[in-house]
């Protein structure tokens, strides 16, 4: 029997599993599994949990903090999660709870290091393609922190909406809203850039 | 004179008989029984149920002297003396399915003598319920009970013998505590003694 | 369509598609999971003890070789210059059939003393002096290789006396099942207990919090 296997039947002998009336009961009951099994030490259940997470977490750190310290801060945030995990009561709120460790994580950041300026990746004519991401992550990081993160999550990660909604703990329309409204502040910071150049 | 000496003796294994029955039963109060909590169960949603003690305990205790790492140590010494560890962790559904007086039958088993109330904290938030019970033969404590309940969950732990408490609640989450690499074979070990 | 793109991929728009494939650099790679403290039970274990025990013997036994064959060799090297002598206290001195490089005439050897004082210059070969020549090459060559093959042997040795360490410096132990079982719940219900503590802790602060504003008020 694998470790996992084990953990299983040491932490749930007596469930009573009742049927579930709806996917979204399944998902829940899934989460809080996945929970449990990392919260026992269980290190493929930790993987999974990384996998599943860490766009999200990616998406939310990448829209406040500059490139190069983007990945500390996502292990960072896995680990600070990992250490604390067994203090969240309620399981199935695992990820608005990481998201807010990532924004957090994302704040502490600058209140430990001065503001930089992000140079540009590359020096290069052939760079064009990298600078125009840059100039566009650049006006994303401007706007409000509810529209930059759901468009940080929509076309940089490439989550769709009812994703995005799933991951962050969001309602449907609060998600429709922000992709609505950061899309058009966008086009209209990127517009007005065109125009200056 | 020989009957002086009969009644002597008889006198003294009385006391120590009478001394043995009360320190058993006194080991005995500290563990708390928890087969009334079936109903609890049935109704939970999810059930965790650890139960240390006996062989386990001594298996377990005697892996810890085997490595050799700090934190085993520290965790061994932590543990040396304890008897058992007894946990139920019940899980529900939806808030409120479960009364104050399903968990009643655990708490006056904490209202015998022996056991002194350690903390005892009442929160709003989740209608939060904690009561730390310590239970001490002269200055060793000879056992602890937490009763922790909320809207939707029950744990409970009953740890017999003495423990640091202030370690086992830096453990806490710290769940692979040695650093160790453990080859398993299949049959008993050539240390095996019982 | 366009608002169905943004929200669900359905459709197409192609200013969105357009950011999305200028955005996709910053996408999150395939990274691996942060390393976290877990007990890994390996099955592999290292033996060095084991290796170590067997080994000493075998080495001790091949230096005792060693030695024996050094003090051959050098017990026929001394034995040599004797033989030689009494090569050459023969009256019939042999012609060498070795072309020497220096073309002076070969000189027959007829004392002890002259064997043993022997000069290169010029080249005095005779079948006693060459053979000890040539034997005495040997005995270095195969001094050398002895020599050799035992430094390499000391390193082979010292490299497999040393552990096979996994990627980091760790205990091995060797358990039963049930022991190890044993210890898988123990450490989970020290885990349950420590978190369940951490939450009265919080708790009591939590309480001590409240009562010090009330106060403070």
């Amino acid at each position: 029997m694998s470790e996992s296997g084990i953990v299983q039947n040491l932490f749930f002998p007596a469930r009573r599993s009742k049927e579930a009336s709806s996917p979204a009961k399944n998902k829940l009951k899934e989460e809080a599994m996945l929970v449990e099994r990392v919260c026992a030490g269980d290190r493929s259940a930790f993987d999974e949990f990384y996998n599943k997470l860490s766009p999200m977490v990616h998406g939310i750190v990448l829209a406040r903090v500059p490139r190069d310290e983007v990945d500390d801060i996502v292990q960072d945030v896995f680990i600070s999660a990992y250490e604390k995990l067994h203090t969240l009561r309620d399981k199935n709120a695992v990820n608005a709870w990481i998201a807010r460790i990532a924004r957090n994580r994302a704040v502490e950041f600058y209140r430990r290091n001065k503001p930089t300026v992000e140079l540009s990746e590359n020096l290069s004519h052939n760079g064009t393609a990298k600078n125009e991401a840059k100039e566009i992550l650049d006006a994303i990081r401007t706007m409000p922190e509810t529209y930059k993160e759901t468009l940080v999550l929509r076309l940089v990660e490439g989550m769709t909406g009812p994703e995005i909604a799933e991951l962050t703990g969001l309602k449907h329309e609060s998600v429709r809203v922000n992709l609505h409204r950061g899309m058009k502040m966008l086009r209209k910071k990127l517009g007005i850039k065109k125009r200056q150049v | 004179m020989k009957l002086f000496i009969k009644h002597t003796f008889k006198i003294f294994l009385l006391t120590a008989f009478l001394l043995t029955a009360i320190n058993a039963a006194k080991a005995q109060t500290a563990r708390l029984q928890f087969e009334n909590l079936k109903y609890l169960e049935d109704r939970a949603r999810d059930v965790v149920e650890v139960n240390i003690d006996g062989k386990i305990l001594k298996l377990a205790k005697r892996v810890l002297v085997k490595v050799k790492d700090k934190d085993a140590k520290i965790v061994g010494e932590a543990i040396k003396d304890l008897e058992g560890i007894y946990v139920r962790v019940y899980r529900f559904e939806n808030a409120n399915e479960f009364s104050s007086n399903d968990v009643e039958s655990i708490r006056s088993q904490l209202q015998t003598p022996g056991w002194e109330k350690l903390a005892n904290v009442r929160s709003k938030k989740n209608n939060q319920k904690i009561d730390v019970y310590t239970m001490f033969e002269g200055d060793v404590m000879s056992g602890v009970a937490v009763l922790i309940s909320e809207d939707r969950s029950v744990a409970l732990v009953n740890v017999i013998g003495p423990i640091d408490i202030e370690l086992l609640t830096e453990l806490g989450g710290k769940l692979n505590i040695p650093n160790i690499d453990i080859e398993v074979s299949e049959g008993k070990n050539e240390n095996d003694k019982e | 369509m366009k608002e169905d793109y943004l929200w669900d991929k359905t459709g197409s728009d192609s200013e969105i598609e357009k950011l999305e494939s200028t955005l996709k650099t910053y996408r999150l790679k395939d990274t691996s999971p942060p390393i976290i403290p877990v007990v890994e039970f390996e099955t592999e274990i290292a033996t060095p003890a084991k290796s170590n025990w067997l080994m000493r013997p075998a080495f001790a036994a091949f230096g005792c070789l060693v030695i024996a064959a050094v003090s051959l060799i050098l017990l026929n090297n001394l034995r040599e210059p004797e033989q030689a002598i009494a090569a050459a206290e023969d009256t019939n001195p042999i012609e060498s059939k070795i072309e020497s490089k220096n073309p002076a005439p070969v000189k027959i050897v007829s004392s002890k003393e002259e064997i043993l004082h022997t000069q290169e210059k010029p080249l005095k070969i005779t079948k006693a002096s060459f053979s000890t020549q040539l034997k005495k090459r040997r005995q270095l060559a195969r001094k050398q290789q002895l020599r050799a093959q035992k430094i390499s042997y000391k390193k082979v040795m010292k490299s497999r006396a040393k552990p096979k360490l996994t990627k980091s410096k760790k205990n091995v132990v060797r358990l039963t099942k049930e022991e190890k079982e044993a210890y898988d719940q123990l450490l989970k219900a020290l885990a349950i207990t420590g978190s369940q503590m951490k939450i009265v802790r919080e708790g009591i602060k939590g309480e001590r919090v409240n009562s010090a504003e009330k106060d403070g008020r």
